[in-house]
């Protein structure tokens, strides 16, 4: 029965133990006054919530027998790529700016999918610069230039 | 007052406006389509390029902006799942489901038709009465933005409609990340780590842009070579005459709930949405339906995002505070134009009020013909083939966390929430609930301690302010009858398993 | 491949133009960096002085809004950029208090102080049907219930009001607002008693009169509201304020620094920032970079007795 219905609260919990004994740590507030109800009280009440919600869960999966939703991998290969083409992307923004590294990272990911057709390539272009010129020229939002600028 | 009204009409369609108030609206509809690009931003923009116009143009130009802004949010959010503003993160909800039944135009007519009586209703409103919206605004204190909070933050438990529990859990998992950041009584740094970048607090819309966008793209990515679901028929009707009826009083008073919520300081579309959808559900016949695709649901949300446009400039105009973020920028525009805000407006430049109302009522015409001629463009999204809209979103994700605060850091946490929010999904606990503690809770909690600062420890203010009563009677309503329906629910499942 | 050859060879090439002498100087955009949010206060400042700026120096000047800490993220990031000259940073007097209460790692030393551009003083307000008619009506209120008169405070902590419940040995109730905005309808509705803002976040009100002005909080009084007096002239000898100027990052050549100096003096005197600053009753204050660096100096030593 040890399946993710029991485990991910399992997670949590501990999660909030490590939270809650995060919380007494806070500073005392050296300029200001504070309310009776203070800066600890909302983090405290809302971790100790949480553990009960996530006990208040197991009780129910076991208790109640709700029958589990068929078990779809948590994840996938798929989403895993996706994972590491975000991160990959996010890391080559900041190295060589927005503009080469959409590029890069676009003509990279149809080319991994193995996409022949040309027109979603330049598609993929057309819309790396469209909204470079958008962003840059238009809203005058400075996109990340990378660390060689 | 009426020949002021029928002079600012005159300005409104005059022709060195009329363009300039097309391309204002056409251009927030734009902005707010895209994930990042907020009515406040787009707003904040386009201000300095008013310093030289003439002042109704100037204020024209921008009110448009807004109006489209906010309306623009939620075509992306019906069609891709990808709110463009948290204001449009409550017509998710249901846009998205008849997306998903294929009733995109269904759902993009009613969301066009919603916001159009949401922003008209409240601009008629802002013109007949504004004074006395303005006096009530002027009562809203702590005692009464902890109560709206409270209540807002009861939908959590009606959101979601499988596991209560659930719901709940991703409602405190919002909480706490609302709680990150310096402590708005005391500046104590809470779950900081020493990281400057977490000193003011994890920002909403990375957030919104992970949960929505990133983990939708994700998802999509996973089912990319699996044998797609045969999907149901993709049609271009629009809304019924049915449908129009159906939503018709449900619109109204949203529109009328988004002008008072707006118009207190503070408070704003995004608030508005989820408290509009909220009483939706509670006073619904068939609250079940909400989720999957409620007309009156998606109404809701919709009238009540744009019904805080006319609200938000109630305290603008008559008190010359404004109302929210972009209703501040609206304040510097006026101020840089040599004008006072406030109730001298009124008696010193009336031909500048009387055309920012009337620019309003065009405006918000223009918006609802943008949205009903534009519904068969927008469809065509959905036509673009999954393998290059799952990038493109991202992309459009990645971008719009980046330019909310020009930070690498809000993308990486966009990512981070991208990532939860695929987690949950696959444990069946909602995002939504998320968001919306994200956006309540700090209300909450701040202005709970705010009003024990104010009435020196006393909780009298809970029963003794009658606005604030109202809204914790009101919440205390919405748990009511949510249990009662899961308790009926769980009847009916017993009884005919 | 060959593209992307092209483009690393490109960047490279921009690479060293940039690094060139300052002699060239501005080759290419400056960025200026707001640590307060678009449509704020000190963004409008930044943005108009940006404005004028860019057609003396010749290149375009972008904002760029890096907010959060009340100020401490963007002011960090500017004093971390590249000292060349093309990252600049609207510096904000929250420079001389953040890094004394241990909320900021940078302080005014990580910055090549260039201008001073605006000083305002707080002005203190109540609703125009309160009881109190000048400053010494309030101070006598919070004297005889300490704790008690409800000030709606624009930050937390709130060194106008630290500074003149020092100096009076008073203690107000302070409530913490989000700004200005949500400060002054508090005091319009009654919630609370007094408040203190700059001049220009209250001068609808002040026009309209549904607030009152019990005193300005500089030496002069200030020519935007000439009828409102000093405290010093009421007998209670506090002053307090805000002010913005422009920094680079340390380490920036002088020879930058003196013409990013000289073209924001043009830019100071052109009548379209005076227009702009005079419309939103902000006062221009000239400082240049020994004045300005100084005056920071003294600034920051007075916040830290007050948060000692």
């Amino acid at each position: 029965m040890l399946n993710r219905e029991v485990i991910f609260p399992v997670i949590l919990i501990a999660f909030s133990a490590v939270v809650l004994a995060l919380i007494p740590q806070f500073q005392m507030p050296l300029y200001s006054q504070d309310a009776s109800v203070g800066a600890k009280f909302f983090p405290t009440v809302i971790i100790l919530g949480q553990i009960a919600i996530c006990i208040a869960l197991i009780v129910q999966h076991f208790v109640k027998k709700v029958e589990t939703t068929e078990a779809k991998a948590i994840v996938s290969k798929m989403s895993l790529l996706g994972l590491v083409f975000l991160v990959l992307y996010a890391v080559l923004i900041s190295v060589v700016g927005y503009l080469i590294a959409s590029l890069i990272s676009f003509t990279g990911y149809l080319v991994f999918l193995k996409v022949k057709k040309p027109l979603y390539y330049i598609v993929a272009w057309v819309f790396v610069f469209a909204i470079y010129y958008l962003f840059a020229k238009v809203f005058f939002i400075s996109l990340p230039e990378g660390m060689f600028y | 007052m009426f020949e002021y009204l029928i002079g600012g009409l005159a300005t409104a369609f005059s022709p060195t406006v009329l363009p300039v108030l097309l391309f204002g609206v056409v251009g927030g509809v734009v902005l707010g389509a895209l994930p990042g690009l907020t009515a406040t931003m787009g707003v904040a923009i386009l201000l300095p390029f008013t310093f030289g116009m003439e002042p109704t143009a100037a204020l024209v130009m921008l009110i448009g902006v807004y109006i489209g802004g906010i309306y623009g949010g939620s075509i992306a959010a019906i069609l891709l799942k990808t709110p463009g503003t948290p204001a449009s993160a409550a017509s998710v909800l249901d846009g998205y489901s008849m997306t998903l039944k294929g009733q995109a135009a269904r759902a993009l007519s009613i969301s066009a038709v919603a916001s159009f009586i949401g922003g008209l209703t409240s601009t008629i409103v802002l013109i007949a009465i504004a004074p006395m919206l303005a006096k009530f605004a002027l009562r809203f204190n702590a005692p009464e933005y902890f109560a709206l909070a409270l209540f807002g933050l009861t939908i959590i438990a009606s959101v979601a409609s499988k596991n209560i529990l659930k719901g709940l859990l991703a409602g405190t998992i919002g909480l706490l990340v609302s709680t990150v950041g310096l402590d708005p009584v005391t500046s104590v740094p809470r779950f900081t780590f020493g990281i400057m970048d977490l000193y003011s607090g994890i920002n909403v819309i990375p957030v919104l842009i992970g949960l929505f966008a990133i983990s939708e793209a994700l998802t999509q990515l996973e089912h990319l070579f699996l044998k797609a679901k045969a999907n149901s028929e993709f049609n271009y009707k629009l809304l019924s005459l049915k449908d129009l009826k159906t939503m018709l009083p449900t619109a109204f008073k949203s529109a009328l709930m988004g002008t008072s919520i707006g118009s207190v300081p503070g408070a704003g579309a995004d608030i508005s949405a989820f408290v509009c959808y909220n009483e939706a559900k509670r006073v619904a016949k068939n609250p079940d339906e909400f989720g999957q695709g409620s007309v009156q649901g998606l109404a809701a949300a919709e009238a009540g995002n744009n019904g805080v446009t006319g609200g938000s400039l109630v305290p603008l105009l008559t008190l010359g505070v404004p109302g929210d973020a972009v209703a501040a920028v609206l304040l510097g525009a006026l101020i840089i134009q040599g004008l006072t805000p406030g109730p001298l407006l009124f008696s010193q430049n009336p031909e500048i009020v009387y055309g920012i109302f009337s620019s309003m009522l065009v405006g918000n015409i223009i918006m609802l013909l943008v949205g009903l001629l534009g519904i068969r463009f927008f469809c065509k999204i959905t036509e673009v083939p999954k393998i290059l809209m799952i990038p493109i979103i991202i992309f459009l994700s990645i971008v719009g966390a980046y330019a909310i605060n020009n930070s690498m850091f809000d993308v990486g946490i966009a990512i981070g929430f991208g990532v939860l929010g695929f987690l949950l999904s696959k444990m069946d606990v909602p995002s939504s609930p998320i968001l919306l503690a994200i956006i309540l809770g700090p209300m909450a909690e701040q202005n709970l301690r705010k009003s024990l600062l104010m009435f020196e420890g006393s909780w009298s203010f809970l029963y003794e302010r009658p606005i604030a009563l109202a809204f914790i009677l009101l919440a205390v309503f919405s748990v009511y009858s949510t249990m009662r329906r899961h308790k009926k629910a769980r009847q009916a499942e017993s009884e005919n398993p | 491949m060959k593209k992307l050859l092209k483009t690393v060879i490109a960047a490279a090439g921009i690479l060293a133009t940039a690094s060139a002498f300052a002699a060239d100087y501005p080759a290419k955009n400056i960025k200026l960096i707001v640590p307060f949010g678009a449509g704020g206060g000190t963004d409008a400042v930044g943005r108009t002085i940006a404005n004028s700026a860019k057609d003396i120096l010749g290149k375009n000047i972008t904002v760029m809004n890096r907010t959060g800490g009340s100020g401490a993220v963007g002011m960090s990031f500017g004093a971390q950029s590249r000292p060349d000259g093309y990252t600049l940073t609207v510096v904000t007097r929250e420079i001389a208090s953040l890094p004394q209460m241990g909320l900021m790692q940078h302080d005014a030393d990580d910055f090549e102080l260039i201008r001073l551009v605006n000083l305002d003083p707080a002005v203190v307000l109540v609703s125009a049907d309160s009881p109190y008619k000048n400053i010494n009506d309030l101070i006598a209120d919070a004297k005889a219930n300490p704790g008690k008169v409800k000030f709606a405070s624009t930050a937390a902590p709130n060194f106008y009001l630290m500074t003149l419940e020092k100096d009076q040995g008073i203690k107000l109730n302070a409530i913490p607002y989000n700004g200005a905005s949500e400060a002054i309808p508090a005091v319009l509705g009654g919630h609370t008693a007094v408040t203190m803002v700059t001049p220009g976040e209250a001068i609808s009100q002040l026009r309209s009169g549904q607030l009152k002005a019990l005193g300005v909080m500089s030496k002069e009084r200030t020519a935007l509201i000439p009828d409102v007096p000093t405290l010093v002239e009421q007998g209670v000898n506090v002053t307090s304020g805000t002010w913005r100027g422009i920094g680079a990052p340390k380490g920036t050549p002088a020879e930058i620094i003196e013409i990013l100096g000289k073209a924001f003096d043009e830019a100071m005197a052109s009548q379209e920032f005076k227009d702009f600053m005079a419309k939103g009753a902000m006062t221009i204050h000239n400082m240049n970079a020994e004045e300005f660096t100084a005056f920071v100096k003294e600034d920051t030593a007075a916040l830290g007795a007050l948060v000692k």
